[in-house]
């Protein structure tokens, strides 16, 4: 899952990169409110963490232009606390709002729940066949067995699962879990679809010659 | 009571009003009661004449006018009579009335004080003597009243006297019935009087009444309630007004006091976040020992920020509360801006902007660290916000009563709707700028306080694109300088955020 943080607070978008990082998100950062809107229009990302007091564009501002056109889950993140704060936020397009500071388990289990929502599948386990998947945890279960993946790897399981049904390219794979900084070649998604297919069987990802992968419902 | 306005004026009212109605009522009662007793004197007079006329006076007296008063010695007269028909006039018997107990009566008296006539022979009417009159003259006729009865009595040359009288004991009654008429209708005027001023200072009362309530509503703990100025009319509707202009400054006040309270705890909530974040993440799993120890400068450097912002917000609320303490000495206020603009050196040739000066020689008492705070803010600003390769432009000098600093960049400018809002506490033109230069909008607040706290004044002249100028004024005679005593506990003043 990629995520856009937009903070203009140097030390503290270090601080939420990296933790996102570390939970597994690939995350794209941007540290004033008109960068960050060229990069919401030109790139898909799966979740956004805005910071309201922002340089040259207000992230009130931005949020409402970018509801024009996108339907990307927002989490808010601002010092601001107060009612009529938080009721302009969400009325402007946000889905959450948190206060600075935070707590670094809350901040993940609010994008989560976002992205879990966004994609339609509010529950955090999601099964396949005899697969589990743990959102929560990052586990994959086959048979009652914990499967190991790596972080990539768990990476491409839960985007595919999270579409469970539908058709994902493989523009969109390298897109969602890839940031805009990292430059592998393409290619490496079919590495790691064929990691995973030898550790969860062949079945588990679907291959549609041409279009791309599918976790089948 | 006794302090009420209502009953103030209701007791003024009542006492003017009551002496105006007694000294009315007590005039018109003489007046008339004289009146009345002037005409009963005036008719038993003209009787007491008629019948004086009747008594015989010796032909010889007649003539001899000149005749001494009382009439003694040889020279008396032998004796006088009357005339047959000597009878009250009738139109005397009319006034009076006829009835026995009225009626008019008359006693004629010789000059020895044998009764010549007498009306009714019971009459037992006092002889009124011979007294003395002015040398060689009769005296003037008199009146005397012996109870209810009114007697008029003429002297005669010769010595005799009439007694013209009469019962005047209707007179007297009528006269009381107009005393308690009098009363009567005076009470009620007085009533009357009384009770419409107790309404009109009900009515005038109660909008001051009313402008109380609505005042000590506001008071308490909702701000934005005002006067309704429908209710009150003319003096008191411009006191309404007045009240609620002082109530809509207060608001004003009171919002911009929670607007700094709340704007200080957001500014100071990232700096934590920081923290915050970067402990978390430090320790939610094992790190290298470069990996903690950038944690621990990151830490170091936000907790910093945080002291910075808190020393700020300090000494705002101290000057707020007008217990800024301030040095109180003369020194040299060039000499500190030249300080200040050596301390910027470097920063200003890392930015490639040019600094020049314009002294003179200049002295004003304060605290030189608090000017040296405003100079640095004032210099580091024109510094940071000016473009590429520029100039900041630094003058001291003496103006008339007041030393004058001022600091010219030719950076960008500021722009007018900006303006008035620049020394406002945590107000930011571009928060760009300033967040990434560390800023929290606070410096030139901080300036301004500290310029006032001198009993100065802090001024910008600007236009877009053409630089800003800020002007300091200070007078060289202080006024208004703290004469609080030097708090040497307190840190030198770290340089602004």
């Amino acid at each position: 899952m990629r995520i856009l943080v937009i903070e203009d607070e140097p030390d503290l978008l270090a601080a939420l990169a990296q933790l996102l990082r570390e939970a597994g998100y690939a995350v794209d950062v941007s540290s004033d409110g008109r960068n960050g809107l060229f990069k919401l229009k030109g790139d898909e990302y799966d979740a956004v963490v805005l910071d309201l007091m922002l340089p040259g564009m207000d992230g009130l501002a931005l949020l409402r232009e970018l509801r024009r056109t996108k339907t990307v889950p927002v989490l808010i993140l601002t010092a601001r606390d107060g009612l009529s704060d938080r009721v302009r936020g969400l009325d402007s397009g946000a889905d959450d709002y948190l206060t600075k500071p935070f707590d670094r388990a809350e901040l993940l289990a609010r994008l989560r729940a976002l992205i879990r929502r966004s994609a339609g599948k509010p529950e955090p386990t999601i099964r396949v066949g005899n697969v589990t998947i743990d959102t929560t945890g990052r586990t994959v279960i086959q048979a009652g067995q914990t499967v190991i993946l790596t972080p990539r790897e768990y990476a491409l399981v839960e985007f595919l699962a999270l579409h469970k049904g539908e058709l994902v390219t493989r523009t969109m794979i390298y897109d969602h879990l890839f940031d805009e900084e990292d430059d592998s070649l393409s290619n490496l998604v079919d590495v790691h679809v064929s990691n995973v297919r030898k550790k969860l069987g062949k079945d588990f990802i679907t291959t549609r010659r041409g279009q791309g992968y599918q976790i089948d419902a | 009571m006794l302090k009420s306005i209502r009953w103030t004026l209701q007791m003024w009212h009542a006492a003017i009003l009551a002496l105006a109605l007694a000294g009315f009522g007590i005039a018109l009662y003489f007046g008339i009661s004289r009146a009345r007793y002037h005409e009963v004197d005036a008719e038993l007079e003209g009787a007491a004449q008629v019948l004086a006329a009747k008594v015989h006076v010796p032909p010889a007296w007649r003539h001899e006018p000149e005749r001494p008063w009382p009439p003694r010695g040889p020279h008396r007269p032998p004796g006088e009579f009357l005339e047959r028909d000597a009878a009250l006039p009738a139109n005397l018997l009319q006034g009076f009335g006829e009835t026995d107990e009225d009626a008019p009566y008359f006693v004629i008296w010789r000059e020895g004080g044998e009764i010549l006539k007498a009306s009714r022979p019971d009459l037992a009417v006092p002889d009124p003597g011979s007294p003395s009159g002015s040398a060689g003259h009769p005296p003037a006729p008199q009146i005397r009243q012996r109870a209810d009865l009114r007697e008029a009595i003429v002297y005669l040359p010769i010595g005799a006297r009439v007694v013209v009288g009469a019962s005047v004991r209707r007179e007297r009654a009528e006269l009381h019935r107009l005393i308690w008429l009098l009363v009567g209708v005076g009470t009620a005027v007085l009533g009357v009087g009384l009770a419409g001023g107790w309404m009109l200072s009900l009515r005038a009362i109660r909008p001051i009444r009313s402008i109380g309530e609505a005042a000590a509503a506001i008071s308490g703990s909702n701000l934005s309630r005002r006067i309704d100025l429908a209710e009150t009319h003319s003096e008191l509707g411009t006191l309404a007004q007045v009240l609620n202009a002082t109530f809509d400054r207060l608001e004003d006040a009171f919002e911009q006091q929670v607007r700094f309270t709340a704007d200080a705890s957001h500014e100071l909530r990232t700096p934590l976040a920081v923290i915050h974040s970067h402990v978390e993440l430090a320790l939610s799993r094992g790190r290298s020992a470069e990996e903690y120890r950038q944690t621990l400068e990151t830490c170091l450097k936000a907790s910093r920020r945080m002291r910075g912002l808190i020393d700020s917000l300090l000494l705002l609320a101290k000057a707020d509360a007008g217990k800024l303490d301030l040095e109180r000495q003369p020194f040299d206020l060039t000499a500190v801006v030249d300080e200040c603009v050596s301390l910027v050196g470097p920063l200003a040739a890392e930015k490639h902007v040019t600094l020049d000066t314009e002294f003179q020689e200049v002295e004003i008492t304060g605290d030189p660290q608090r000017v040296g705070q405003v100079v640095m803010n004032l210099l580091t600003n024109a510094i940071r916000y000016n473009i590429d390769g520029g100039r900041v432009h630094v003058k001291a000098y003496a103006e008339g009563a007041d030393a004058v600093v001022s600091v010219s960049d030719s950076g960008v400018g500021i722009a007018a709707q900006d303006q008035p809002h620049i020394f406002e506490r945590f107000y930011r033109v571009d928060k760009a700028r300033s967040r990434a230069a560390g800023g929290s909008g606070l410096g030139l607040a901080i300036c301004k306080s500290i310029v006032e706290a001198h009993g100065g004044t802090l001024t910008l002249d600007s236009q877009v694109g053409e630089g800003a100028t800020f002007v300091a004024r200070f007078p060289c005679v202080p006024v208004g300088v703290s004469d609080q005593h030097v708090d040497e506990s307190l840190p030198a003043p770290a340089p602004l955020a």
